[in-house]
């Protein structure tokens, strides 16, 4: 599903070069569990941004689903990325002036789905992760663990193959981390890719490999299942 | 997705309150002027649009030699319609013959007489007058007024005088005009419901006068050379004629008519269209285009200033938003998504915004008043086409005010706000951009205060300029009457105020020193046996208490004596005149003799010190101060003592006297000061304008300004916070805080002293007496607007500056 190679990512401000990615390749196979990991500042959430077509590599080629993407201008890249990819972010993100139904409705409404089937699949993955009481609340209303939840119900909603998600976990205790690994794990049962950023060995272990990184670069790869 | 917008937006409004009443608020105090302007606009618009075949309608018109427009002379029109081809129809109206009109319905066995003392908008007509202005008839037709003695009027007329009689009823019942001129009744017409500059309500049979012996005093000599403003001569073209032929035919006609008299007069005839009667104020427009268009701008520069106001404060704003357009991006959403969202956000505010500026118009309507024609009036606000404007306006504001921050808010790349860093807008594009705005907000309305500086300055100067004469305490009162010596009614008019306690003086004269237009004419001077021609000399005619009573300075030989035996009539001259003679000193100009005016034969008796003769827009004019043989419609002026408190009862002891010798005639009384002041209602309507889009356009800013501020001090909290904990003082802050400001009001005013310069000194020019423009004025003004400004940002600032740091600190 994914194949990148050589790719690299250099961001200059006035002083300073940064190569945050450099000469980096690997693939992602349809139905994969991949976990990215590695220290802070080797490139993990800038990889995870061009995998989700949000920024360009400045080298490089990068195959989505077989086509070329790389050179994807903006209006192309939202379109890709509409349609296939799904986010799951560590400060989860909500919009604050959106309920719980709003948020998770978002992705369905600029896929331009028709209203009574945006409510029904709103529903449906809001009974999915349990949080179907608090649907006309606002966000600042919620817990963390129960933001991220409705965070994933976002990343989902619209069905995407490929699910991206920057430290899921980062800001969550560790039940309600592992409720969230818990429903990344079941989604991927049910077929969809995920490519997850982590700190934690604990939470890697739900993957099917892991991705290591050390300034922009791959070290190796351990592959769990 | 509309919906989910508008959602979105309106709970970003409730959690923003603030920032969303200023934005509100300055729309809405910008849409309301503009709604108002448009009321004035469209109202002036809208008259005489009802005639058919309008576009074929002009007004026969005088166009002097220098350039100028004017009436038309009493030749014109029977010229016109003997010898002109390509005309429909013509008629011939007389606006202002009937002059301080009594009319009188007799009465018979069963009603007495009745007597109408005012009576407006009666004008002689020819029959053809409702060929041009069709009128429903009620009763009678158009012919009544091709026969002589017959009187046409409109049903509010005719309830006026026959109170009580259905409109066939009426025709045949007499009406008695100036207890002189008989006439019947021949006609009823309805009264017209649309806009007109032609709202004639009484219309007398030209011939009535025309063809009896009334002509010459109620028109004057018929010659062409004598121009009327009165005389009204409308034509409507045949169709497909071009009107510089009709032009060309009349001027030939003028030209046949003119040969032989003085170049000065020879003015060649012209047509006006009807559309341009309403907007012509060189004749008897009510209000130029150039007015209007002013106003115009005004409305425009107010909702720019709020359209900044909503630009400035969105874009600081953005900051706040930069992490939902990065979730939206993230899901999905375009660019162009992002645009539509923003303007649907601004098109609810600019909705907000209006409907709060419907509630706002009463109170706009009455700060323009001075600008609002009579028959404008408040409800017009929830009419109709109103409501076409608003929505365009609604839809201008969203874009004008909309456009760029929802631009700037669709570039946000999602990968740099989800980052959850703030962003840094100190040196972004878009913080310059802000501060552009500003310095232009603050540019607009420093022209206006420089303006209105300027203008209140001037109109202090020429209200408080010695005249050269006495202006206070004295009431002057037209006498309806030709006057004839002593024993004329007017003669014992003047004899009884004399005998008024608290009246210091009398006097009769034909003007007063300063006169709103001219009255002025050709004179002929004999000397050194050549007879000289000396034109546009100014008249008065004066009794021997005219000069003590105003207080006007004899600086040669003595005053006139009034001798209405004498042949020769007594004449001072002002200084003007002495110099334009070509004298020196009085004594030279004395005996010389004067010929025109109101006298065969003159005699220059003294001179006096130059007084204002007209308004200050005009310099002093040659002046001749003619004894009193003869006056035509004099005036008595009244010198009344200078305790205003008996002023009142003055007045009412003259009022009791003059009805007493003309029971049948409106008591009118004028303070000459007021008067005066009169002359300049122009100006200080200008004045009372420019005072409140000031007001508006200091207070749209200061609205702005206040939002950037508590923006700015927001964000900044944390920044003061470990500042103060660093031992900075309150004031400290305040001007870490306010030293930007003070540089932005700098460069504005740098770039507004230049534009408001211009505009003042090119609205001074108008006047031949002027004050300078200082530069304390602009300097005034800027440092105006700089306390204004550090005052709205020492109100936000001081409680930031004044803070418990510990709290700022801690909340992150
Ligand atoms: N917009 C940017 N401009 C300049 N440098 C950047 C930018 N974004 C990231 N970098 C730099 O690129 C490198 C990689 O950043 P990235 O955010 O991908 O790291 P990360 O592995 O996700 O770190 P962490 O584990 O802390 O999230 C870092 O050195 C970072 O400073
Ligand atoms: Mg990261």
């Amino acid at each position: 599903m994914i194949k990148i190679t050589n790719l690299e990512k250099i961001y200059r401000t006035e002083e300073v070069e940064t190569v945050a990615l450099n000469d980096l390749s690997f693939q992602v196979k349809e139905g994969e569990f991949v976990a990215v990991m590695g220290p802070s500042g080797c490139g993990k959430s800038t990889l995870l941004n061009i995998l989700g077509l949000l920024d360009d590599p400045d080298a490089g080629s990068f195959l989505f689903n077989g086509v070329e993407v790389a050179k994807f201008n903006e209006r192309k890249r939202a379109d890709m990325r509409k349609k296939n990819i799904g986010f799951v972010f560590q400060s989860f993100n909500l919009i604050d002036e959106l309920t719980v139904f709003e948020n998770v409705e978002l992705p369905l409404m600029y896929a331009g789905v028709k209203k009574s089937e945006r409510k029904a699949r709103v529903d449906e993955v809001l009974e999915k992760v349990q949080i179907m009481h608090r649907r006309n609340h606002f966000p600042q209303q919620l817990s963390g663990g129960q933001q991220q939840r409705v965070a994933v119900a976002r990343a989902v909603v619209n069905k995407p193959k490929l699910i991206l998600a920057d430290e899921p976990t980062g800001n969550l205790d560790s039940s309600n981390g592992n409720e969230v690994m818990q429903m990344l794990t079941d989604l991927n049962e049910a077929g969809t890719t995920i490519v997850m950023v982590t700190h934690s060995e604990h939470d890697a272990r739900y993957s099917h490999r892991i991705i290591r990184m050390l300034d922009g670069h791959t070290v190796t790869e351990n592959i769990l299942v | 997705m509309i919906k989910n917008y508008f959602k979105t937006a309106l709970r970003f409004f409730w959690n923003n309150k603030a920032v969303t009443g200023i934005n509100i608020l300055g729309l809405a105090i910008g849409i309301s002027a503009a709604l108002v302007i448009f009321l004035i606009i469209r109202y002036d618009y809208s008259f005489d649009k009802w005639e058919p075949g309008r576009e074929r309608i002009y007004r026969v018109i005088t166009k002097l030699p220098d350039g100028s427009d004017a009436g038309l002379s009493l030749m014109a029109p029977p010229a016109i319609k003997a010898g002109v081809t390509g005309i429909e129809a013509v008629t011939h109206m007389e606006r202002y013959a009937f002059y301080k009109l009594t009319i009188t319905v007799p009465g018979d066995d069963k009603t007495p007489q009745r007597i109408f003392t005012k009576n407006d908008n009666v004008i002689l007509a020819d029959e053809n007058y409702f060929k041009i202005f069709p009128h429903q008839w009620l009763a009678g037709n158009a012919q009544a007024l091709a026969q002589l003695n017959q009187t046409v009027l409109t049903l509010s007329n005719a309830e006026k005088y026959f109170p009580g009689n259905d409109p066939g009823s009426i025709i045949g019942k007499k009406i008695v005009y100036n207890d002189s001129i008989v006439t019947t009744v021949g006609g009823v017409i309805a009264d017209l419901k649309e806009k007109t500059d032609f709202d004639n309500r009484m219309f007398v049979s030209f011939k009535t006068i025309a063809e009896t012996g009334l002509k010459k005093s109620f028109l004057g000599e018929p010659n062409w050379t004598n121009i009327n403003s009165g005389t009204q001569c409308i034509v409507l073209l045949k169709r497909g004629t071009d009107p510089a032929n009709i032009e060309a035919q009349i001027r030939n006609l003028y030209r046949a008519g003119l040969s032989g008299s003085h170049s000065r007069y020879k003015g060649y005839g012209g047509l006006q269209p009807l559309n341009d009667i309403h907007f012509n104020t060189a004749l008897d427009g009510k209000v130029s285009k150039n007015a209007l268009r002013n106003l115009a701008v005004l409305a425009l520069l107010l909702l720019l200033l709020a359209a900044i106001n909503f630009i400035n404060l969105s874009t600081a704003q953005s900051t706040l938003r930069g992490r939902e357009i990065g979730v939206r991006k993230t899901f999905g959403s375009g660019k162009k998504q992002i645009v539509y969202q923003f303007l649907a956000e601004t098109f609810l505010v600019s909705l907000l915004a209006s409907v709060l500026a419907l509630g706002f118009s009463p109170f706009l309507l009455y700060a323009f008043k001075e600008f609002i024609p009579k028959g404008l009036e408040a409800g017009e606000i929830l009419q109709g086409n109103v409501f076409v404007f608003l929505m365009v306006l609604i839809v201008v504001v969203t874009l004008l005010a909309g456009l760029y921050p929802s631009f700037i808010l669709s570039r946000f790349q999602p990968v740099v706000v989800l980052k959850n860093k703030v962003l840094s807008s100190g040196k972004s594009r878009s913080a310059v951009i802000r501060q552009v705005l500003t310095v232009a907000q603050f540019v607009i309305a420093l022209i206006f205060l420089v303006m209105v500086l300027v203008i209140s300055r001037q109109i202090y100067f020429i209200l408080n300029k010695d005249l050269g004469f006495k202006k206070e305490a004295i009431v002057s009162v037209p006498v309806p009457d030709v006057m004839l010596g002593k024993k004329s009614k007017s003669g014992v008019l003047v004899n009884e105020l004399k005998s008024i306690p608290g009246i210091r003086n009398v006097s009769v004269s034909t003007a007063l020193p300063t006169q709103d237009g001219r009255k002025s004419g050709r004179v002929f001077w004999y000397h050194k046996g050549e007879k000289r021609i000396l034109d546009d000399i100014h008249f008065r005619t004066i009794d021997e208490h005219y000069l003590d009573l105003f207080g006007i300075q004899l600086i040669g030989g003595n005053n006139i004596r009034v001798d209405t035996g004498s042949k020769i009539t007594d004449v001072l001259i002002n200084q003007t005149l002495l110099h334009q003679l070509g004298f020196q000193h009085p004594e030279n100009a004395i005996g010389q003799y004067m010929k025109g005016g109101p006298a065969d034969s003159a005699q220059i008796v003294g001179v006096v010190k130059d007084f204002t003769t007209m308004s200050l827009h005009n310099p002093v004019q040659p002046v001749l101060l003619f004894a009193n043989n003869q006056m035509f419609s004099p005036v008595i002026s009244v010198l009344l003592s200078p305790d205003p408190a008996s002023w009142k009862p003055a007045v009412a002891a003259m009022e009791q006297k003059f009805r007493a010798l003309y029971p049948d005639k409106e008591f009118e009384y004028s303070f000459f000061d007021e008067s005066i002041r009169s002359l300049y209602e122009t100006e200080q309507r200008i004045a009372m304008l420019l005072k409140w889009a000031a007001g508006l356009a200091i207070l749209i800013s200061c609205l702005g300004l206040l939002g950037l501020v508590s923006f700015m001090a927001n964000r900044r909290e944390k920044e003061i916070g470990i500042r103060k904990v660093l031992g900075a003082s309150v004031g400290q802050i305040i001007f870490l805080l306010s030293k930007s400001l003070l540089l932005l009001v700098m460069i504005a005013s740098a770039i507004a002293f230049p534009v408001a310069w211009y505009f003042s000194r090119k609205w001074l020019e108008d006047f031949a007496f002027r004050t300078n423009l200082s530069w304390w004025l602009f300097l005034a003004s800027a440092a105006g607007m700089l306390a204004i400004a550090l005052l709205v940002l020492c109100l936000r600032t001081f409680r930031t500056a004044t803070a418990n740091p510990v709290r700022a600190l801690r909340s992150e």
